[in-house]
């Protein structure tokens, strides 16, 4: 293997770097190899000159793979990427669960104590999960975390905002227009954090990752627009269990998961899975598959970034192009 | 009995830290400088090389710039750091620990290393 050939697997190896810390590592190691080549000392003929050579430079493979283990996130950060988002879930899911079972025993106001128990979880769990996007370095993980803090935080304004959105439910007015009119500062915030991607970046499956949401939110600005402050929404009002699953539980479950496919792979067919995974949890977002059938352009609306991130996938299959950032970016 | 060259990972830090407390020194150097020293006995590749500096340089170990030289190409040089100092010493002792022991548990002279602090 010749020094191009060395420079273009190890190139091929450290997929996964920022390009400017692939170009930096790159050009030590082909300095060395320069050196080698231009010192008299190093060998007598060129013969020997490049075995000698190929034996110190070892593999590309091993060099790369070296260098991805000095690089790597830490583990435990990656345990805990898994572990907190599925207390998370689980912290969610069994409260309403358990509260069937419990029922029988506890009168209804029960309810009332439940967030005393989930509340400090959920909390507990969105800082862990906040500090853990720091401490990898990763903005756009802390950042997405933060969003659903902040959204969870609006939710919380009104539990009951959960289970009914009416207009017609008269205790739910003043919390539905705090979050209908949430969606411009928030718009605004996430084309702040579009452009700074866009400019620091140029991993297209980051930017695809920061696009989903501000397509999201932007639709729901759409639909405020067309629709009015309260949209053609209709909200979950104790249907059959199977619904609840589909439209709260399932986005859920997926929402706080697809950030361990996203940032602990490398593969990177499984971190676009992670995207498409992210995109369902979007596009699937209680309470409005409900009125699909009702509002055809909603169906398209709450699917753009199920189609974007289909789109952008098949876009760089079909050119073979990768640009690559450190897993972490 | 097949001779021991092939260097174990795990002591690449403390042979590239006793090359950097003679000088700074970039990559290529510090390969030539070892060979010297074992006269070529023992093989330490770019792969176990590159990948011990960089991390020694997170462990601030080590620190490195680039360094430009007119008509040549810039090359990143490496400084042994004082927290890099200390680790050397606390190694070089205990490896002069471990091969005494080794030496007398296999029934060589005391004297079989020089230098033996313990």
């Amino acid at each position: 293997m010749n020094a191009p050939d060395y420079l273009k697997r190890l190139k091929s190896g450290l997929r996964g770097f920022s390009p400017k810390k692939r170009t930096v590592l790159l050009e030590e190691i082909a300095g060395h190899i320069e050196m080698a080549q231009n010192d008299p000392g190093f060998a007598a003929d060129p013969e020997a000159r490049s075995q000698r050579l190929a034996a110190e430079m070892g593999s590309p493979g091993d060099l790369s793979r070296a260098l991805r283990n000095v690089y790597r996130p830490s583990r435990w950060l990656d345990f805990l990427l898994v572990v907190f988002p599925t207390i998370f879930f689980l912290t969610g899911a069994l409260q309403n669960f358990l509260f069937e079972y419990i029922e029988p025993w506890v009168s209804r106001n029960a309810s009332d104590v439940s967030p005393v128990i989930y509340m400090p979880v959920y909390i507990a769990s969105l800082v862990i999960l906040i500090v853990v996007g720091i401490l990898r370095g990763s903005k756009s993980l802390w950042v997405y975390w933060l969003s659903l803090a902040f959204l969870f935080s609006l939710l919380m304004c009104d539990a009951s905002r959960f289970y009914d959105l009416r207009i017609d439910n008269p205790h739910m007015i003043l919390s539905a227009l705090i979050v209908e009119f949430a969606w411009l500062p928030v718009l605004v915030g996430l084309a702040v954090w579009l452009v700074l991607i866009a400019l620091h970046s140029h991993e297209t499956l980051v930017r695809v990752m920061a696009l989903l949401p501000i397509i999201l939110t932007a639709g729901g600005l759409v639909r405020v627009l067309v629709w009015g402050p309260f949209g053609p929404t209709v909200g979950y009002s104790g249907g059959p269990r199977v619904e609840l699953i589909c439209s709260y539980y399932i986005p859920l479950l997926l929402s706080v998961l697809w950030p361990a496919l996203f940032y602990l792979f490398q593969n990177r067919l499984l971190r676009w899975l992670g995207l498409l995974v992210y995109a369902i949890s979007l596009s699937a977002v209680d309470p409005y598959v409900w009125v699909y059938t009702d509002y055809p352009g909603l169906i398209l609306l709450w699917n753009l970034p199920l189609l974007l991130v289909v789109c952008a996938w098949v876009v760089e299959a079909a050119q073979g192009r990768h640009i690559y950032l450190k897993p972490d970016a | 009995m097949a001779e021991i060259q092939q260097l174990p990972k795990s002591s690449a830090p403390s042979l590239i830290l006793s090359v950097l407390a003679e000088g700074n020194k970039h990559g290529y150097a510090i390969l030539r400088e070892l060979d010297q020293r074992c006269g070529g006995y023992f093989s330490l590749t770019a792969a176990l090389l590159y990948p011990a500096l960089h991390q020694m340089e997170q462990d601030r170990l080590v620190t490195s710039r680039w360094e430009q030289s007119v008509g040549q190409p810039r090359r990143k040089v490496y400084a042994i750091t004082p927290a890099g100092r200390k680790r050397l010493n606390s190694g070089q002792a205990g490896w002069r620990r471990f091969i005494s022991r080794l030496s007398k548990s296999k029934g060589e002279p005391d004297d079989f290393i020089s230098g033996d602090s313990r």
